[in-house]
């Protein structure tokens, strides 16, 4: 537990698509190794036996068609191009 | 209308200091008579209304009008209510303060100076302020109870399946439900078994039979056997939290309650566990927000991957970053078993943990809050000791079990709320002891 | 090197195939109809991906997993659930897959099959169920597009993706497979595979010493075997792929490019999706499905071969489609000649349709007008030769089956005639005679000159007939 874990924002920026300043990557890399040793807490924990959660299960839906809502759905579209929502260059 | 449209105006004024809504509804006649006729109620800005703006507190969906209602909505519209506006939140419900908004603070209606608690710190300030009758929560953590507590009302966090989830906007799916939020505990009532209503578009919804709680409140509660667990009176409770819950928990032995203190070792842990497995939900839950269906789009980007970033970075605040880049990480390969897997699994052990107080007890009692309501900024820099502000309602969430705040007491005029929690689908005895508690606590909430 | 040397190749599918038999999305009712719709027509709050929607699967989704679980000869899943695949693209509209895995608790519905094909049996790995992402369009390429154009219609039509273990030793076999796969899905109703987009392929080829090449994008199965030829000369070219890649085929330019992957394998973050409770699928419910699945091609194959008795080769072409060998099982209804029948229909009607590239469903001979035909040659009326010739001419100028063996009927000589030309034939030809009553083969001399004489309009088998009277 003594060894802080360092974590690299850059990376987890990287993979949630979200870009970080400079001043918001030292804030999290500065406050990740706390909040990870928190996390660590569990190592603590015996977890070698399973327990069966008792979950629900076999929740379906008949094949049954409901009226499209698609013209309230493309009301909140920010860009549209006729009926297509308009997106950025792939490349 | 028009007594109901100066008390609007009554209400909006007053919302300049406390800032309990960010968007007000046109206050459109409600025709339909049933249960909430008359009543006005605060909706948490996390659940769909449709045609009326939700933002979750973001600047990510500032502009956002659902085309839909959430299945709780619909049926508030069913019984009568009158939707006042939607309540200001932690955005995207990621917090323990009502700080972390994109639309500014709510201040404590006992305290201005003071957190309402949070995330639903908007609808719990509305009840307490009287700028509504009720108001809807959500509790992912404890955004339900904790600023129910603060604010000193009476907040409900139903069984996990018990109310639709269709609509509410995701943070942590598999924790979370939407509930009820009132001045006291039969409005509390009133209102759950309003909304606790099988949906089918909610695959957790559970089918279960229909309760009329509000007809249970004045059952007998003596030989009813209350747990307690010392967990629950941890470093970093409050002395005065802790004389105020263990004073109402005497009266109740003396109304005839069976009091038993226990240990709940797994407790110790799910605060770790319960942070592991909110921020993974919501790495994956928040992944939607990219700009191009809803929500804030920026413009002219290089390709795709520009846009996305940068539609992500100028919506979110800091800390739903900070949680979906955890959340990101405990996914991630290389560190999915030692903190996902790892964090289910403590997960069933507080589960059944749980279960096997319950083959033994009806309730477990403690305080909803370690502390009284902290002062504005007092956490804000150190996200660690705001996440420590849940450490005895995350419990609930991950077992899955009914949980409520009820008022039972003050300390430096700041109000202080008894946690009780039940067996899966026992709101009943959860809302037949707070109502006790009401009776016996000896004060009124105004 | 030649491309057809495909000594230690080894090849692995992944197929996608649309359930298409389905009125509706996965998670959703909205229509699943899409094809030709204007875009963004079908759209609800689920399949866009709304804030605060929630999906909830479609019965007839697991049923038809199930169904194409049992038909691959797979384990059905007691214990099966959902997982998130997470990764950003503009196609997605939550920007994560729902999905199934086999790790971290994760069961797909069906695991463990076998496929037999003719060049060798296909392990099944997995089946698993997943969501089809919506469609983007460019203004001319991708690469030059200044924008992307997104129709959500498809998004969230139910899949299901077939992954084989690395059994498929040649591009051949490959194509062999895939057709088996679409006769079996065909088969048992699930999937039309006519419908374009319905069924894609991703491969991944290794040959010996060399690390795996993903090939994706493949859209048709006709492009399957030629984008794995390329890539193997590829591969053997630069003496194994040094590195593992994921590569694009490219079907205009007929070749495969690096692809600039989507996310990382690893940077997938699967993890169980909360909003789908787990199926529970008892045993009993999967014999329900088992008992009643129709006949799948393998055991039509063995029928053919052993009961009706046809060879090996017609009979894999056969039921090779659903639709030829319900067709030739029908012609059998109303004239039992299974090896006339059978040969006419994978011979020279296939090849006939194949050439004019005609779908087998648009062939304009009912079966029975086919089994009138064949009953002509079977009552003797006309010949073998006579009958293909009606056939072929009935396939390319469309007059019926039926006019044109009338008119051939009356144009014949008549039986009450044939036997005074024999007499004339034989007459004329003395010494002929006694060489067919010594030797069995001279007898078409005599036959020839019949029919010469007639101009061909002479029953070829009842002049045999009449002569081998004469020979007595």
């Amino acid at each position: 537990m003594s060894d802080k874990k360092i974590i690299d924002a850059k990376k987890y920026s990287e993979l949630s698509k979200i870009e970080l300043s400079d001043q918001e990557m030292n804030i999290l890399n500065e406050q990740f190794p706390d909040i990870l040793e928190y996390f660590d807490l569990l190592s603590q924990v015996d977890t070698s036996e399973n327990i069966d959660d008792e979950r629900i299960s076999n929740i379906f839906r008949e094949d049954t068609i409901d009226d499209s809502i698609a013209d309230s759905i493309l009301d909140v579209v920010p860009e549209k191009k006729d009926r297509f929502v308009k997106g950025p260059r792939m490349m | 209308m028009s007594q109901l449209s100066s008390q609007f105006e009554e209400i909006k004024e007053k919302n300049q200091t406390i800032n309990a809504y960010i968007t007000f509804s046109d206050l459109s006649d409600n025709t339909s008579n049933g249960k909430l006729s008359g009543k006005t109620i605060a909706i948490k800005d996390t659940i769909s209304t449709a045609g009326l703006r939700t933002t979750c507190a973001s600047k990510m969906l500032e502009n956002y009008i659902p085309p839909f209602d959430a299945h709780v909505v619909s049926l508030l519209k069913n019984q009568g209510a009158t939707i006042l506006g939607k309540a200001n939140c932690d955005e995207f419900a990621m917090g323990s303060s009502t700080e972390h908004s994109a639309f500014g603070v709510t201040r404590n209606p006992h305290d201005l100076e003071r957190v309402p608690g949070g995330s639903s710190g908007g609808s719990a300030a509305a009840v307490a302020g009287n700028l509504a009758d009720l108001a809807l929560g959500s509790d992912t953590g404890g955004s339900i109870r904790c600023p129910a507590s603060f604010c000193g009302i009476v907040g409900l966090k139903p069984t996990y399946g018990l109310v639709s989830r269709y609509g509410l906007i995701a943070y942590g799916n598999s924790l979370e439900q939407i509930g009820p939020m009132a001045k006291n505990v039969h409005d509390c009532a009133l209102l759950l078994e309003c909304i606790s209503d099988y949906d089918n578009r909610d695959a957790t919804c559970v089918n279960t039979k229909k309760i009329k709680y509000t007809e249970h409140l004045d059952d007998d509660i003596s030989n009813m056997k209350i747990a307690v667990p010392k967990e629950f009176f941890g470093t970093g409770t409050d002395p005065k939290v802790e004389e105020t819950v263990r004073n109402t928990i005497d009266k109740l032995a003396s109304e005839g309650a069976i009091v038993e203190e226990i240990n709940i070792e797994s407790i110790k842990y799910s605060l770790a566990a319960y942070y592991i497995i909110a921020m993974s939900e919501a790495s994956s839950n928040l992944a939607r927000f990219d700009g191009l269906r809803y929500g804030l789009h920026t413009g002219k980007s290089k390709d795709w991957n520009e846009l996305f970033s940068n539609n992500r970075k100028s919506g979110f605040g800091f800390e739903v970053k900070r949680r979906i880049m955890l959340g990101t990480f405990a996914l991630s390969s290389g560190y999915f078993d030692e903190y996902y897997i790892k964090a289910q699994k403590v997960r069933s052990i507080i589960t059944n943990d749980f279960k096997k107080i319950f083959d033994k007890f009806d309730a477990i009692v403690g305080p909803t809050m370690p502390t009284l309501p902290f002062k504005l900024g007092e956490k804000l820099t150190n996200p660690l000791s705001m996440y420590m502000s849940d450490i005895d309602t995350v419990s609930a969430n991950l077992a899955g079990i009914p949980s409520i705040s009820v008022p039972c007491g003050y300390s430096d005029n700041l109000p202080i709320g008894i946690q009780i929690m039940s067996s899966h689908f026992e709101e009943k005895t959860l809302l037949n002891l707070g109502s006790k508690i009401e009776q016996i606590r000896g004060f009124d909430v105004e | 090197m030649l491309s057809n040397d495909f000594d230690g190749v080894k090849i692995g599918l992944e197929i996608h195939c649309q359930l298409t038999a389905l009125n509706t999305k996965m998670f959703c009712n909205c229509s699943s109809d899409y094809r030709g719709k204007p875009p963004n027509t079908l759209l609800c709050t689920v399949c866009t991906g709304l804030p605060g929607a929630l999906p909830v699967l479609n019965k007839r989704a697991l049923e038809a997993a199930i169904k194409i679980g049992l038909a691959l000869n797979c384990k059905i899943s007691n214990n099966s659930n959902f997982f998130r695949k997470n990764y950003f693209y503009p196609d997605s509209p939550k920007n994560y897959q729902i999905t199934q895995y086999d790790k971290a608790g994760g069961e797909a519905i069906a695991n463990n099959g076998t496929v037999e094909t003719n060049l060798g049996s296909v392990r099944i790995t997995r089946i698993q169920m997943e969501e089809d992402p919506g469609k983007l369009q460019y203004e001319g390429s991708i690469t030059t597009s200044s924008n992307t154009l997104i129709d959500y219609n498809r998004a969230g039509i139910s899949l299901v993706e077939i992954v084989t273990e690395p059994d498929i030793v040649s591009p051949k076999h490959a194509r062999e497979f895939l057709n088996t796969i679409q006769s079996i899905v065909e088969t048992i109703g699930e999937c039309d595979s006519k419908l374009d987009g319905s069924m894609r392929a991703d491969a991944n080829v290794s040959i010996s010493d060399g690390r795996r090449v993903e090939i994706k994008n493949i859209s048709s199965f006709k492009e399957v075997e030629r984008a794995l030829n390329f890539e193997i000369t590829r591969q053997k070219t630069i003496q194994a792929a040094s590195k593992m890649e994921t590569r694009h085929w490219d079907d205009v330019r007929r070749v495969t490019v690096t692809l600039r992957v989507k996310e990382d394998e690893e940077g997938y973050r699967y993890f169980p999706d909360p909003d789908l409770p787990p199926m529970n699928i008892s045993e009993n419910y999967i014999d329900e499905f088992r008992q009643s699945l129709p006949e799948l091609p393998d055991k039509r194959l063995k029928r053919f071969t052993k009961e009706i008795k046809l060879s090996e080769e017609i009979a894999r072409i056969l039921i090779r489609n659903k639709i030829v060998a319900d067709y030739f099982e029908e012609t059998l209804t109303h004239e039992y000649n299974p090896k006339l029948l059978s040969g006419w229909i994978a011979t020279d009607i296939m090849g006939y349709l194949n050439r004019n590239n005609v779908e087998f469903s648009d062939l304009p001979i009912e079966s029975k007008a086919l089994a009138s035909l064949a009953k002509s040659v079977s009552d003797s009326k006309i010949n073998d030769s006579t009958a293909k010739a009606i056939l072929l001419k009935s396939l390319s100028s469309g007059t019926t089956i039926g006019d044109l063996l009338k008119s051939e009927l009356d144009n014949l000589v008549s039986f009450d005639d044939l036997p005074k030309i024999i007499d004339t034939v034989i007459s004329d030809n003395p010494k002929a005679l006694e060489d067919a009553k010594n030797d069995s083969q001279a007898i078409h001399f005599l036959i020839g000159q019949v029919m010469k004489v007639t101009k061909g309009r002479a029953n070829h088998s009842k002049v045999k007939e009449l002569i081998e009277t004469k020979l007595k």
